[in-house]
């Protein structure tokens, strides 16, 4: 025992260097080969917690900013009601925000209502940390009804638009793999021409999306604008869900498809709410058979919320 | 500084990295965010040494993957590679206020996305691979550079790190 500790402590740097190095790519090995451990959930479970504080406290902050200035142009303005003023323009202040989010909450309602399949509402609570991988942290998780591969769609500016998969599922929280990321793909459809393609995250940095395999013969069909959705074809993804816009069209002499380039329907950053769909077991049934997603396709689980 | 340095750098570097997830994931330049936690990371690990720093940049790194959609043990991975470089400057790396951390910070960058290009090469996608250098890489990697000296000089007010005199004693 002496003789080893006596080894290790001159040699504690390298050695340490040497045990995280294992730690490490065991870890990667765990994480990327699937296997039955789960440290990557119970890591989320105990970090969403922190990531929810830290929203709360942004908002908490922002709020308090704003009413500081508010408070100093009262002051110059009503000397004398300074007080009563204040509370007023804080009230007035507050019934404002809770208008606008009533507004919007009320939006999100219209469309929850007029959405076919069973879904679970959730907020937004974290982004990546990093630049290297798009991921949306939401505040919903196994034990509101959440599975992995369950698809993720959005209310935004009147459509109805894909965010993208879940892709890790804790207790209360989940991590969304956005449409945006290079290895999410989704099975899409030009609306207008009904032409197919395998749509996936383009990875440029822009937040664009690439839609690759379309038949050359669609490219006089096709015009700049056109929306393309979800064909619903060996997906998880439900069917007719907007996922963007077409921003550019390559047609390249030696290539047998074409090649288009993709506006997502939905801007990432200012989603706030999200809606996680549990697709029909009838559809469940069509899709087992095969998977246009990274991942294995898992059936969504659990009754209607 | 002492064993006393470990623990605060290593939640403040915790912290921002929680913050970037959330608060300051509005602050974007050019549609990026700069990685102030590594820059952070980078300049107090030439003071702290190889063994601290394998694992404050390990740890850290682990609740950066708890939060991603990367595999876990990315950037651990990367964070105990960096910290055991870095910190292996410990007594013949000498920071000056500007130079020095703008050259860190992008030099560091610039590995920190070499690392994770091959790192995805085998764990991940080629796909993803292909897509670490966008122009988000470069803008990062400014940005970061750009804030070095702003970070360098906080850390400095805390005492987090300081330009060492050559002739220190160095444990």
């Amino acid at each position: 025992m002496a003789r080893i500790h006596g080894y290790l402590a001159p040699h504690r740097t390298g050695v340490t260097f040497v045990c995280l190095l294992i730690v490490s790519f065991l870890l990667l090995a765990f994480s990327s080969g699937r296997v039955v451990l789960k440290p990557k959930e119970i890591g989320l479970s105990i970090f969403s917690v922190f990531e929810g504080g830290f929203t709360g406290l942004g908002s908490f902050l922002s709020r308090t900013v704003n009413s500081v200035g508010e408070l100093k142009r009262l002051r110059v303005q009503y000397a004398q009601l300074e007080n009563q003023i204040s509370d007023l323009e804080t009230v007035e202040r507050d019934v404002a925000e809770l208008r606008a989010e009533n507004q919007l909450l009320r939006e999100q309602l219209g469309f929850a209502q007029t959405l076919s399949y069973t879904h679970i509402a959730a907020e937004v609570i974290g982004k990546d940390p990093g630049n290297l991988f798009s991921t949306i942290v939401i505040n919903k998780g196994s034990r509101q009804g959440i599975a992995k591969d369950m698809s993720v769609v959005a209310y935004q500016d009147g459509f109805q638009g894909l965010v993208g998969k879940i892709l890790v599922v804790s207790a209360n929280s989940s991590i969304v793999l956005p449409i945006t990321d290079p290895n999410c793909y989704v099975a899409g459809r030009l609306q207008s021409s009904r032409f197919d393609g395998l749509v996936s995250g383009a990875g440029s940095g822009a937040g664009d999306l690439n839609m690759s395999f379309v038949q050359k013969r669609a490219r006089d069909l096709i015009q700049y604008g056109d929306l393309v959705i979800t064909s619903g074809m060996n997906s998880i993804y439900p069917k007719g869900i907007y996922i963007g816009r077409v921003r550019d069209i390559a047609a390249k002499a030696w290539e047998t498809s074409l090649e288009l380039k993709i506006e997502p329907v939905i801007d990432f950053s200012r989603l706030e709410y999200v809606f996680v769909v549990k697709k029909p077991a009838d559809e469940q049934d069509q899709s087992a058979g095969g998977e246009s997603s990274s991942g294995p396709a898992t059936p969504p689980v659990g009754a209607g919320d | 500084m002492g064993a006393s340095g470990f623990w605060p750098i290593t939640i403040l570097i915790a912290v921002f990295v929680i913050l970037q997830s959330t608060i300051l994931r509005g602050v974007r330049i050019f549609g990026v965010m700069p990685d102030l936690a590594f820059v952070i990371f980078l300049l107090t690990s030439p003071r702290q040494g190889s063994f601290r720093s394998e694992i404050t940049g390990f740890s850290t790194g682990l609740i950066e993957d708890f939060l991603s959609s990367g595999p876990l043990g990315f950037n651990a991975f990367i964070g105990a590679v960096f910290g055991w470089a870095i910190g292996s400057f410990k007594g013949r790396l000498f920071l000056d206020p500007i130079f020095l951390p703008i050259l860190l910070a992008v030099v560091g960058t610039f590995l920190k996305y070499f690392l994770s290009f091959l790192l995805m090469i085998i764990f991940v996608s080629k796909a993803s691979a292909a897509a670490v250098w966008s122009s988000h890489a470069w803008i990062e990697l400014g940005l970061n550079g750009f804030f070095a000296p702003f970070v360098f000089a906080l850390l400095k007010l805390f005492k987090f790190v300081r330009v060492i005199e050559r002739d220190e004693d160095f444990r």
